[in-house]
């Protein structure tokens, strides 16, 4: 290890002394634990400044260096310090960690007033989950997958704790949504959540308080066979679908404050799980709607099904769309706008299918964009704006059907 | 600065006693004068005692930039006919690489940023000007890091070596 001094100017005062210390130990709550750390040498004044800092990272694949840093940075704090926010790697560690050990630091976190909890990695936390839904001043909690077939995860009555949980992300892979059905309406102040399912049949979820949700329907064996939202005070909704639905999809929805929806599906395959999901949100002021359409053997209808009546979408401001736009979708846009009076932007997005091959007697060709040509002469997107004047709506559906006539 | 007949100027004057004229919406992207405007609507010079000619010439210049990119965005949301790029997506990386160069400073600079970041209360500038200084701080060896913000080393080899025995994760190398 070199030891030397750095020259400075004496006319030139150095740059921390410029600055108080609360502002210092801003600076180091936005680095790594670690990093943090390095800063104790740099000189006298910063000796102890980094202790302070209300954020501590803890990421380390070493179970040893885990532990060491656990214990300096949190069950040897000076509970003077508050701690704000806590972000832990937990990784399946060799030498394991011991089974109380993480549960005591989550301990000494409630006793610091802990408001933001982060967990990562690969870790069976199930036996966490009691002392983590006792930190009262928790405001966001995010946990990664759990491990499968744990039916009874969370502690049975929550009411008197997580009065302040705001924001909940759970990457769930095995637990039983009914479980999370349970607890939903006792957490009171929940307004964001975030949720990962996989290999469930169905999905039921009921609060008063969300007011933002992001679903996300993994890949699994088990395919969710129903949906049910009761969330009257949502306004967000983003739903993300990466599994096939089957063909006898139930879904009910009642989000009667939704303003914008982002939904995404992987695949096409389950039309009539696209078209109830979207009759279900159409009174919507912003959609965004984007299918990956990839196994298809004959170009199919996605923003309608034939024969069925489309819904109208009186409140639909900003429609942004992207999907194969060969004839049918196309038309099926042509539609729609007829059903969305208050329309002022549109973004028409052609997505090109990856072909896996096709039905005999189809072309590539019938998979073609039927968008019109735009200004940078191709017809791969169009985006139109200020379609509420009355003017410009008449122009651009001359325009769309000049294309398709 | 063209003067608009619609809106409100305010002048602030620095610590060396130079004016700066402003609008209204330029001068309330700072928390701190908002909050004196609303106290008293009438008000149209602010001393700022705390901030040098050239510093506050420079965060006059950061609320400029990101109050015309937030008016350019409205205004492209209300132009006529259809647009042929992602212009959203554009603006926002403009955005992000006009900070970047905007942060191109040195320590002394950053450091007077920071603190009048904070006293003029302005979250985007500060949390900019912030994390700019922890990531000079990132990846560096203490030494690296006191060369960097000119910091005098006032601690003995021996205590030194005392702290690093402490805590001696932090100067392991990174995984």
């Amino acid at each position: 290890m070199s030891y030397s001094q750095v020259q400075v100017d004496p006319n030139q005062t150095d740059f921390p002394s410029n600055l108080p210390d609360a502002l210092l130990i801003t600076i180091l709550s936005f680095l790594p634990t670690p990093t943090a750390a390095r800063t104790s040498v740099l000189c006298r004044r910063f000796r102890h400044l980094w202790e302070a800092s209300p954020s501590v990272q803890i990421s380390t694949y070493n179970s040893h260096k885990f532990i060491a840093m656990a214990d300096r940075v949190l069950l040897r704090r000076n509970p003077s310090h508050p701690l704000l926010t806590l972000h832990l790697d937990l990784y399946k560690f060799t030498p394991s960690l011991p089974d109380s050990y993480v549960p005591s630091l989550l301990a000494k976190a409630r006793s610091l007033g802990l408001r933001h909890l982060n967990i990562k990695g690969r870790f069976d936390f199930v036996h966490l989950l009691p002392t983590i839904f006792s930190i009262h001043s928790l405001e966001s909690l995010s946990l990664p997958a759990i491990g499968p077939d744990n039916s009874h995860i969370f502690p049975s009555t929550l009411t008197s704790t997580c009065i302040r949980l705001k924001s909940l992300s759970l990457g769930f892979s095995g637990v039983d949504p009914a479980e999370l059905g349970r607890i939903l309406p006792q957490l009171r102040s929940l307004e964001d959540l975030q949720l990962e399912v996989h290999n469930r049949d169905m999905l039921c979820l009921s609060s008063q308080t969300i007011r933002k949700i992001k679903l996300i329907i993994g890949l699994g064996d088990r395919k969710i066979d129903t949906l049910q939202l009761f969330l009257p005070s949502l306004e967000s909704l983003h739903f993300e679908n990466w599994e096939l639905f089957p063909n006898q999809f139930h879904i009910h929805v009642e989000v009667p404050l939704l303003k914008k929806a982002d939904i995404i599906f992987d695949e096409a395959c389950a039309l009539n799980a696209i078209t109830r999901l979207l009759n279900a949100i159409s009174h919507v002021e912003e959609l965004s709607l984007h299918v990956k359409d990839e196994t298809q053997l004959i170009p199919n209808s996605i923003l309608w099904e034939p024969g069925v009546r489309m819904p109208n979408y009186p409140y639909l401001k900003s429609l942004n769309v992207s999907l194969c736009f060969h004839e049918l979708n196309f038309q099926g846009v042509l539609i729609m706008l007829h059903k969305c009076p208050a329309l002022e932007s549109l973004k028409l997005i052609h997505e090109i299918p990856m072909f896996t091959g096709w039905a005999e007697g189809r072309k590539k060709e019938d998979w073609g964009s039927k968008l019109p040509s735009n200004g940078d002469g191709n017809n791969n997107y169009a985006y139109f704006t200020n379609l509420h004047l009355g003017k410009n709506r008449k122009e651009i559906m001359r325009l769309l059907n000049k294309v398709y006539l | 600065m063209a003067r608009s007949s619609t809106e409100n100027m305010i002048t602030l004057m620095s610590s060396d006693g130079e004016e700066f004229m402003v609008t209204e919406k330029v001068a309330r992207e700072c928390t701190t004068i908002r909050n004196m405007l609303e106290d008293d609507c009438v008000i149209t010079n602010i001393p700022l005692p705390n901030v040098t000619s050239d510093i506050l010439s420079m965060v006059i210049e950061y609320c400029m930039e990101h109050v015309a990119a937030a008016e350019k965005a409205a205004a492209e949301t209300a132009e006529k006919g259809s647009s042929s790029a992602p212009a959203a997506a554009k603006a926002n990386k403009d955005l992000e690489e006009w900070d970047k160069a905007f942060m191109n400073v040195d320590v002394y600079t950053l450091c007077d940023l920071i603190l009048a970041a904070n006293y003029l209360n302005v979250s985007g500038l500060l949390d900019l000007t912030i994390q700019t200084a922890a990531n000079l701080i990132k990846g560096k060896s203490p030494e690296q890091i006191r060369k960097t913000f000119h910091i005098q080393n006032d601690l003995s080899l021996e205590e030194e070596e005392k702290i690093r025995s402490q805590t001696p994760w932090a100067f392991e190398k990174s995984e």
